[in-house]
């Protein structure tokens, strides 16, 4: 605590070495542990399997993972910024591939498929954040209930059949690419582009950090508390659903258990990323997300299995919080 | 005799009255439904599950959460068949299944009380970390089940009802013991109901925490024994997602997921609605699919239920 | 004597005994927060089987020493605690407890669910049978006792969210009976008790005495500490001003003691020109909090909110400036009726309100300087983009003007000092530009410079033109800076007092006006 003493200079800080200074930033920066996690991934994954570290695998093998893995961080990042928790992810994202894959089927247009099945997501969302600010449910609770809700329609409405082979129009999104880039890795980067531009340059995204970083001071300054975390919601059921869209796509299967237990690794890598109640940036969250996918994709690479990826994922949750609880400071927002 | 009516109103014996309402009016629309092997297959089935739920239940009353239920199941489970293939006697083969559940909930546990990390994300990781563990013990492999060697465990009856639905029953009633009639019992409602008012009065809230895990743990080191008694053999991917139905049938029964308030019996009740649901979802010739929208639903209405009616723990 | 003099206690044995030995000694304690000293240098002794009050303003210091003694709380290092002539460690409630020493908190701590008799032992005190069971039957029987022994008989079957306020309290204090504790503390314990029980639990306390319990009794209703304290130790601004034998003092010294004749910050000279009514306020009710409140202000007009904690100052401020509103009555500004459902409305017609928890309801703390006091304005420095270069143009602004010290705007707000944290406040509130500005105790925890800052700013805004609604429990403050001040009791205005009459013992009576009806022989005026 600065206290309002003479003697310190007017600027109120004891002026330090700058090296001292230098160092200190690198240590408290959110990003280290990011850092460290993906460039000690990027070597034992190379020896585990020389073929990791090629441009063939990093093109198609690591960027599309990213990707669509890094909408869903997106997805959860924007829930964890307000203090709340998402575990109904992973079934929006079965829900939303399966209504798109089973309407195309049923003779509708893709486009509107699409956009059909998007709104349901965004529906999905709309529902979660009216359990939190309508019935005053806590975030884990509210969300662990839509999730079975969510992922029980899904499984009732395709009876645990897959939608296959699908058109052409619709593997585009998952298989497609624009010009030398897959399509959706221009999904992600528009979509990272627009929220961070909002969380960042707009006051709205100052709304969200405050109702993150204190939401009794948010109400009091004046910001529609409730009305901001429904958006909130219903914007994160939006972006599971264009996962849900692209993982179908590229799969070219749309079943309901898509995106089971996704939930795990989206929220590492989050926070990862630096991002907490109030603090963290988009593009934070997607350092962490790259992080969790190198790690995922080498692993798969060396043959890990799934099960032991997830122990592995479990493992680095639990040492991040430890380490951001008792050996970090406090961050700014 | 009004008295006598207002004692019996609560929620677990509503439930009961809904659920023999519930079974009559199925069995009405499909009279099969009613046959005995129908009734004792659902008491089977939910006998399990119904055991996870005891856990949960006495986990969320102390204001706590534990996703990692299902594992740690798996866990006691595959040590205990494993065991006993590589020749080991039964009843050590059980020690070393609870034991090592056990272990795992004290982890859990004690992450969660001293190193004060949330409960759902401990819980959660716990979840996937297990799995792992097994998959690099077991290597993808199909375990042989160990009916035969549970012997009695596993084909005994008292009468027609099967020893792993008196298990189930028993162990209703010991937990359901505890919690009403010691001390240690009634600190957990206390810390579940405000855990600030238990601190302040001396009850030692992170012991008790990391007893919640501890016990939750030691019983799904038991219900893995049960639950080999019903499997011919498993692997990995086996008995994944159930924690959703013990938690469904643990707000059901009338638990309040804020903690402080809940019933076993209203738990053991919730779990045989929602298995007797299920069933009739067969006779009624409705897609089985929709089991998981059941569960879902019924544990959103019953939480709304419940927070509409002003359950939080400070007034 | 004067009239308001020392009801002299109905108990006429000399309660003091002066050959014991005390059996808790406090010597030397301070505690410090960030910014702030709470406690300076504290001594205190307590005699076995005395009803020893501690009395203060809000502020003084009263809370953060039971909270030390009760073990919620560490001192600082170089103080000392001493019970029955050893020193000891209070390093957790449960340590207090297992010591003897036994705290009733004021507020609620309670398990809504469990019913009464679960809630006197908390599970690890619950009598137990042979078997090591719960024997039920006892602890219903124990608690029925425990309960009658206050005087009222409760179903102790019930769960505690059925009961009432006030009878959550007996329940609380009951409790607080249950652990043979030597020290009682029992913070605020009429607070929610019914005017026709206070004397039977007058009774209990008494009782308590007699079987050799010390109570440290903590109230601002100094008409009860005259009827049932031994000694009184005032506190000030954390240190501790006297101790007093009851029947050696007066209601008048007291009041003199607490709040002390040190002026020492000087209060601005303003200017006294009044304008037009910016605000005014009719038949305002909220249930529970305050009722019928009718009032003016006027442009230029500083007026003050005086009253005890509880009497519904904050939620006044609250409901003005939309944050909870009121249910009922009518706001005007400038003549014009409002309805302020919600903060933007009430920022839209000028009313602002500055609250009382910087930290908690004033301030985001882990965002930074420049963000928080741009906080109310963001969208209109830019409805879809935020120029930060404006953002911090504003800031500086304000940091200039208020003389904020902080390593730079950036910084987040949580490192800033207490005067430096309350000026990011208060130029968040004053950059919407307001007609109205509502600051709820402006310079708690600052210290002298701040204060002095603060004040100044206060009366230049005023001065040009601002109406001022300043609620404080400081009186110095409100004496020295407003034109009038409004006296709140239990919800609704006792009285309005013009500065000609200010006085701080006018004031003080005022605020515990409804407290206790007028009833013969009392006393008091």
């Amino acid at each position: 605590m600065l206290e309002d003493q003479p003697h310190h200079s007017s600027s109120g800080v004891k002026i330090t070495d700058r090296s001292r200074a230098a160092w200190t930033q690198i240590w408290q920066s959110r990003y280290l542990t990011v850092v460290v996690l993906l460039i000690s991934t990027l070597v034992v994954g190379t020896l585990l399997n020389p073929a990791f570290f090629t441009l063939a695998n990093l093109d198609s093998g690591l960027v599309i993972f990213f990707v669509e893995l890094g909408i869903g961080t997106l997805a959860e990042a924007l829930v964890m910024l307000v203090n709340g928790i998402d575990l109904s992810v992973g079934s929006v994202i079965g829900l939303v591939g399966l209504v798109a894959g089973m309407s195309i089927k049923a003779g509708v247009p893709v486009g509107i498929a699409v956009a059909a099945a998007l709104a349901v997501g965004a529906i999905c969302g709309l529902i979660n954040g009216l359990l939190v600010t309508r019935l005053s449910m806590p975030s884990v609770i509210a969300t662990l209930g839509s999730g079975i809700l969510f992922g029980g329609i899904a499984l009732g409405i395709s009876g645990g059949q897959a939608s296959a082979r699908l058109p052409a129009a619709y593997q585009w999104f998952g298989q497609g690419r624009l010009g030398v880039l897959p399509v959706q890795f221009v999904i992600l980067v528009i979509l990272v582009s627009v929220i961070h531009f909002i969380l960042s340059s707009t006051p709205y995204g100052r709304w969200v950090y405050a109702i993150g970083g204190g939401e009794t001071a948010a109400h009091f300054s004046g910001i529609p508390v409730k009305r901001v975390l429904v958006i909130i919601y219903t914007l994160s059921g939006f972006l599971a659903g264009v996962t849900g869209i692209v993982m179908s796509a590229r799969f070219n299967s749309a079943k309901s258990n898509l995106g089971a237990g996704i939930e795990l690794g989206l929220i590492t890598a989050a926070l990862l990323g630096g991002i907490g109640g109030g603090q963290g940036t988009a593009f934070g969250a997607m350092l962490g997300m790259l992080a969790i996918a190198t790690l995922q994709n080498g692993l798969t690479l060396g043959g890990v299995n799934m099960n032991v990826q997830a122990m592995i994922i479990g493992v680095i949750l639990v040492t991040v919080i430890v380490i951001e609880r008792y050996l970090a400071p406090k961050r700014l927002a | 005799m009004k008295a006598l009516l207002h004692r019996l109103d609560t929620r677990p014996n509503r439930l009961l009255g809904f659920l023999c309402l519930f079974v009559l009016i199925v069995g009405a629309l499909a009279p099969r439904y009613l046959l005995p092997a129908n009734l004792i297959g659902i008491f089977l089935s939910a006998a399990v599950v119904g055991m996870v739920g005891i856990a949960e239940t006495l986990v969320i009353i102390g204001g706590g959460l534990d996703i990692s239920v299902t594992s740690l199941v798996m866990v006691s489970a595959l040590a205990v068949a494993m065991t006993i293939s590589a020749g080991v006697p039964v009843p050590v083969a059980i020690v070393l299944g609870l034991l090592a559940s056990t272990l795992m909930g004290t982890l859990n546990g004690t992450l969660i009380a001293f190193l004060k990390i949330p409960a759902i994300i401990v819980t959660l990781a716990m979840l996937r970390i297990s799995r792992g563990a097994i998959m690099i013990g077991l290597g993808g492999s199909f375990v042989r089940g160990v009916q035969s060697e549970l012997g009695v465990l596993s084909t005994g009856h008292v009468g027609p009802v099967p020893v792993v639905v008196l298990v189930f029953l028993g162990t209703a009633v010991l937990v359901s013991a505890f919690l009403n009639w010691t001390r240690w019992g009634r600190m957990i409602f206390v810390m579940g109901g405000n855990q600030t008012a238990a601190d302040l009065s001396g009850v030692p809230v992170k012991t008790v925490q990391l007893s919640l895990y501890v016990i939750s743990g030691f019983l799904c080191g038991l219900t893995g024994v049960c639950l080999l008694t019903r499997v011919p053999g498993m692997d990995i991917s086996y008995f994944q997602g159930f924690e959703f139905i013990a938690i469904a049938a643990t707000v059901i029964g009338g638990t309040s997921l804020l903690g402080g308030a809940g019933s076993i019996s209203g738990t053991v009740f919730g779990v045989l609605l929602l298995y007797a649901a299920y069933a009739s979802l067969v006779f009624l010739r409705i897609d089985a699919a929709w089991q998981n929208t059941v569960t879902g639903m019924l544990i959103l209405l019953a939480v709304a239920m419940d927070v509409l009616r002003g359950r939080k723990a400070n007034a | 004597m004067a009239p308001d003099s020392v009801r002299s206690s109905p108990d006429d044995s000399d309660p003091v005994r002066g050959d014991e030995s005390p059996i808790l000694e406090v010597r030397g304690v301070s505690k410090t927060f960030p910014g702030v000293r709470a406690l300076a240098d504290v001594d205190f002794d307590l005699l076995p089987g005395e009803v020893h009050a501690l009395v203060g303003e809000n502020g003084a210091g009263k809370s953060t020493l039971i909270k030390i003694l009760a073990g919620a709380l560490r001192p600082d290092t170089g103080g000392q605690i001493l019970l029955r002539g050893a020193p000891v460690s209070l390093a957790s409630p449960r340590a207090a407890m297992q010591l003897g020493i036994s705290a009733v908190h004021q507020e609620f701590t309670y398990c809504p669910d469990l019913d009464v008799a679960e809630n006197l032992f908390m599970g690890h005190s619950l009598p137990e049978t042979r078997l090591r069971l719960v024997n039920w039957t006892e602890t219903h029987r124990r608690a029925r006792e425990l309960i009658s022994r206050l005087g009222t008989t409760l179903d102790v079957t019930v769960p505690m969210r059925q009961l009432s306020a006030s009878n959550r309290k007996v329940v609380e204090i009951a409790r607080g009976l249950t652990h043979h504790a030597d020290v009682l503390i029992l913070d605020e314990p009429t607070a929610a008790l019914p005017e026709n029980e206070i004397e039977s639990f007058f009774g209990v306390i008494r009782l308590l005495r007699s079987m050799n319990v010390a109570v440290i009794y903590i109230s601002h209703h100094l008409d009860e500490v005259f009827q049932i304290a031994d000694r009184i130790t005032v506190l000030r601004d954390g240190h501790k001003v006297a101790t007093l034998a009851t029947n050696q003092t007066s209601r008048e010294e007291l009041i003199s003691l607490m709040v002390g004749r040190s002026l020492s910050a000087l209060f601005p000279r303003r200017t006294e020109v009044l304008g037009e009514p910016a605000l005014r306020v009719t038949n305002l009710t909220r249930h529970g909090a305050f009722r019928d409140i009718t009032f003016t202000l006027r442009r230029g007009e500083i007026l003050g909110l005086a009253g005890l904690v509880g009497a519904g100052r904050s939620e006044i401020g609250q409901a003005l400036a939309g944050i909870y509103p009121a249910d009922g009555g009518d706001i005007f500004r400038d003549g014009m009726p409002l309805r302020v459902r919600n903060v933007q409305d009430a920022m839209g017609a000028g009313i602002v309100y500055v609250p009382e928890e910087r930290q908690r309801q004033g301030l985001v703390l882990n965002m930074s300087v420049v963000d928080n006091i741009t906080l109310p304005s963001v969208r209109q420095i830019g409805r879809f983009f935020l120029s930060r270069r404006e953002q911090m143009r504003r800031a500086q602004e304000y940091r200039d003007r208020l003389r904020i010290i902080c390593a730079s705007l950036r910084q987040p707000v949580q490192r800033l000092s207490g005067g430096n944290q309350q000026k990011c406040v208060l130029s968040k509130w004053i950059m919407t530009q307001p007609k109205v500005l509502i600051v709820d105790e402006p310079t708690r925890g600052i210290d002298v410079g701040a204060k002095a800052a603060i004040h100044a700013l206060i009366g230049e805004l005023a001065d040009g033109g601002m109406g001022v609604l300043m609620i404080s429990s400081e009186l110095p403050e409100l004496i020295g800076m407003c034109d009038r001040i409004l006296v709140l009791c239990e919800g609704r205005i006792s009285r309005e007092i013009p500065r000609a009459e200010f006085d701080q013992r006018t004031i003080l009576r005022a605020a515990t006006e409804f407290v206790q009806p007028q009833q013969e022989g009392h006393g008091i005026v």
